[in-house]
């Protein structure tokens, strides 16, 4: 069973005026349980509207969204979904306490177990402080943080994330991606969009990327990233003059500071390298090896749409 | 249900925190106070104008508060798009309606009572302080008056929530209900008056058609007004408040069942 | 969808029951609309008080409840005692008051409270106010006169308003003529017929048309076998002994009927008058 499918999913907004607007074009896409999945793009590519048709808070156009089998206009199936929207918008007067026992409560929680729960995931986010407090005097972090508890009170199989990172600091970052990198342990799926490409590098397991309503591309990260290299980076210490004149003849691009030298090689065998540069009596700093990062991949994908990134 | 509930109560704790409602009360006590000032510039029957200076006063605050939770708590909640962690749980949109409509229920209801309690205070205090030779309260017809007034806004925030499922703007469901407060108030009385063909002038048949669909279209909020009652004492015929009970509760279920429906095909982008 | 459809129903069926709930109501509460009518006194120094920038509205609201008040004991033919009319009046001056302007009340108040109510003093009270602020008005004090002269017999005050309504706009000539008349101090019936012609003619309301023209008609009997007195009494130098004697010495081929529906007699002084004395006679 899967768990996020969306088959052929279509999201046309007529505009009044300005005529129709193609959000989602026959958006065909599976997310496998256990995974976690990085659904990319720029801004206004869709994501959001993807991650809201399968809440059934908007409709499809045509096309059919499914989660963990059934279709997303079952409600009883968002009982073992949990979802975190990008800037979480919440009554403002409840305190933490009081919306997880809401968010339990339409899980089909008893009081116990929601307590229970309460307990372990205020502490999680460090919220037990103010688990009293009313949300309006939160920061935003600290929103987002009591929106996190609230997407997995219900001890979700499916997590569904929208933009998490953004907004957050450093440390508010990691404590995400801690979380998610748990739930994965647990089992959980987790799908989530993002337009921070270091942290999708990080996480997960597969990628898709959407522009302008089109899944351009799904891959798992790595298969991606494990594609041989197509050059050596090789920093050494060592001669100058014999670098130089090697690297006229083997077209390497050379670039020192202080007493490190970086040679960047298009020779694909790694060895056959390392000897050049052996002979050339030099001591070998670091090697890494030269692919498309993602952050190309992705550039890549946009410009083929003929959008401008911005 | 426990869905039912659980938005029902956190509608319920989230109204009864607003600020503006603490603001609202003092309005009330304010004018609840002035009640025993402005009873004495009435020559006779001065029981009689405390208790219709205070339902009034009810009814009046009991109007803007309903007015304000609606447009607080469900036309807001369409606009700052709260209503996402909502529909985002194991909820249908229909329950969201009737959870958050026993939620503003609530709400009145409790209001309501605080506001019931310094109505009946505001009385007692005219009563003792008067010779019973300008009237005595008549208690029973007069708390009575209150539930009906109380029943009076429910109806009246079933309105504004089926005009909040589709108005464009919180403002403008607002204007929408407060209209509709105005018309149900004296639509009984129009309806009236043109059918008796007062002085013999000439109704355009037309005019009396406009104003008997009228009737069926919009609440007969005036059915729900025992201030007459209460001030006098007058007896209250049970068949009546029966009707108006049962009349009450299917015009709250037409309005709630019709913003159930508009909401199910409502999307939230 | 499944849900829709099970809401639709729903709807359709609370719409009937609504419907059917609002007809039972609206009959149960036929009764009680009745109980409540009473007019209780306004207290007028708060009103005008608190009334603001909303002066006009509430003086529409005061002067239409009471005019619906009225037609709704009309209607039901039911009789104003005389403590309904001084709340009746008071109102009409609350509303006058608040709004000088407003034409209504002086047309309603001369109407009803005059006729109906034997109340003239209060109503030229209340046209007085009328009369300094619409001066552009010839009617009003064409009221106040006829007032002064119908009702309270006082010619000379009813010369002076006629005079007045004679020189605004739009004043009929017939008025100044009549203002003269009244000088004259003579022809108290043909005067009161002239009048009551004028009158007629200003009123749109049917039902109080009905009044003057049977008062009129009246009024035109008498004076007809006024006149045939007058004739007889300078043919024969005395008073008749009865009207008949009319018919038999053909000064009259027939004698006018009462609109009212009583006979016309010759009292002791001489003067025609009726059994009926101006008020319609029950069979």
């Amino acid at each position: 069973m899967k768990a996020i499918f969306f088959d052929q999913v279509t999201k046309i907004y007529s505009d009044g005026f300005k005529g129709k607007k193609i959000a989602l074009d026959q958006l065909t896409l599976e997310v496998h349980q256990g995974e976690i999945f990085g659904f990319l793009g720029p801004n206004g590519a869709g994501k959001s509207t993807a991650i809201k048709i399968l809440l059934n808070i908007l409709f499809p156009t045509s096309g059919r969204a499914y989660l963990l089998g059934q279709p997303v206009t079952d409600k009883t199936i968002r009982r073992k979904v949990g979802y975190l929207p990008e800037n979480p918008y919440f009554y403002d007067h409840l305190t933490p306490e009081e919306l997880l026992w809401f968010g339990g409560k339409t899980s089909g929680l008893i009081p116990t177990q929601i307590r229970e729960r309460a307990d372990k995931l205020l502490s999680m986010v460090d919220l037990d402080h103010v688990r009293q407090r009313p949300l309006r005097t939160f920061s935003k972090g600290m929103v987002q943080r009591a929106g996190l508890a609230l997407a997995l009170v219900n001890d979700p199989d499916v997590v569904i994330l929208d933009e998490p990172m953004s907004g957050l600091d450093p440390l508010g970052r990691k404590l995400i991606s801690d979380i998610m990198r748990k739930l994965k342990e647990q089992g959980k799926t987790v799908f989530f969009s993002s337009h921070i490409l270091h942290d999708v590098e990080d996480l997960c397991n597969r990628i898709g990327i959407i522009v302008e309503g089109l899944l351009r591309l799904t891959a798992s990260l790595t298969d991606l990233l494990s594609t041989p290299p197509k050059g050596w980076r090789i920093t050494v210490r060592g001669n100058k003059e014999a670098l130089a004149s090697q690297s006229d003849r083997a077209s390497w691009k050379l670039s020192t500071t202080g007493g490190l030298t970086e040679i960047q090689a298009q020779e694909i065998d790694l060895y056959k390298l390392l000897e050049q540069v052996k002979r050339l009596k030099c001591e070998v700093v670091a090697v890494v090896p030269l692919r498309e990062t993602l952050e190309e991949i992705f550039l890549r994908e946009i410009q083929k749409a003929g959008v401008k990134p911005l | 249900m426990s869905n039912l509930w659980a938005i029902a109560r956190i509608t319920f704790l989230e109204g009864l925190r607003s600020r503006v409602f603490f603001g609202v009360l003092v309005i009330a006590l304010l004018l609840f106070s002035s009640t025993y000032t402005l009873s004495y510039l009435f020559p006779r029957d001065v029981i009689k104008v405390a208790a219709d200076l205070s339902l009034g006063t009810a009814s009046f605050i009991g109007v803007i508060l309903t007015l304000f939770w609606g447009t607080q708590l469900i036309s807001k909640d369409l606009e700052k798009r709260t209503i996402q962690m909502v529909l985002a749980r194991a909820v249908s949109r229909s329950e969201y309606v009737i959870g958050k409509f026993l939620g503003i229920s609530l709400i009145i209801v409790s209001s309501m009572f605080l506001l019931s309690g310094f109505s009946s205070l505001a009385v007692f205090t005219v009563d003792y302080l008067t010779s019973d030779a300008y009237g005595v309260v008549h208690w029973p017809v007069f708390l009575f008056s209150l539930s009906m007034i109380t029943f009076m806004l429910i109806l009246l925030a079933s309105v504004n929530f089926l005009f909040s499922s589709f108005a464009s703007s919180s403002f403008l469901a607002l204007g929408l209900t407060l209209v509709v407060y105005l018309i149900g108030q004296s639509i009984e009385e129009l309806k009236r008056f043109l059918e008796t063909g007062a002085e013999g002038s000439a109704i355009s048949p037309v005019f009396l058609k406009v104003i008997k669909t009228a009737y069926y279209i919009f609440p007969n909020l005036a059915t729900f007004d025992f201030k007459s009652q209460a001030a006098h004492g007058l007896a209250i015929s049970s068949s009546v408040v029966v009707w108006s009970v049962l009349y009450g509760i299917f015009y709250i279920g037409v309005m709630i069942v019709a913003a159930a429906l508009i909401f199910e095909r409502r999307e939230f982008p | 969808m499944r849900h829709l459809i099970l809401l639709s129903t729903l709807l359709a069926f609370l719409i009937g029951g609504h419907l059917f709930t609002l007809n039972q109501l609206a009959l149960n509460r036929k009764g009680l609309i009745k109980e409540q009518e009473e007019l209780t006194p306004l207290p007028a120094a708060a009103i005008k008080l608190l009334a603001l920038d909303y002066r006009n509205l509430i003086a529409d609201l005061i002067f239409s409840r009471t005019m619906s008040f009225y037609g709704g004991k009309v209607n039901r033919g039911e009789k104003v005692d005389p403590q309904t009319w001084q709340l009746i009046y008071q109102r009409l001056d609350l509303a006058s008051e608040l709004e000088p302007y407003f034409v209504d009340p002086y047309f309603f108040g001369q109407a009803h409270l005059t006729w109906g109510a034997g109340m003239a003093r209060e109503a030229n009270a209340l046209l007085e106010r009328g009369r300094q602020y619409r001066t552009k008005d010839w009617i009003i004090p064409f009221f106040i006169g006829f007032n002064h002269f119908y009702f309270l017999h006082d010619n000379a005050q009813a010369a002076v308003y006629l005079m007045e309504s004679s020189k605004r706009p739009g004043s009929s000539p017939l008025v100044g003529l009549l203002a003269a008349r009244l000088g004259s101090k003579s022809g108290g019936t043909e005067i009161s017929i002239a009048f009551l012609r004028q009158l007629e003619v200003q009123t749109e309301d049917e039902a109080i048309k009905k009044h003057i023209q049977e008062r009129r008609m009246a009024l035109e009997g008498i004076w007809v076998l006024e006149q045939a007195v007058e004739r007889y009494r300078q043919q024969f130098g005395r008073l008749p002994g009865d009207l008949q004697t009319l018919l038999k010495v053909d000064i009259l081929t027939k004698l006018p009927t009462d609109p009212y529906g009583g006979t016309f007699y010759l009292n002791d002084q001489g003067k025609v008058w009726t059994t009926s004395d101006l008020r319609p006679v029950k069979k």
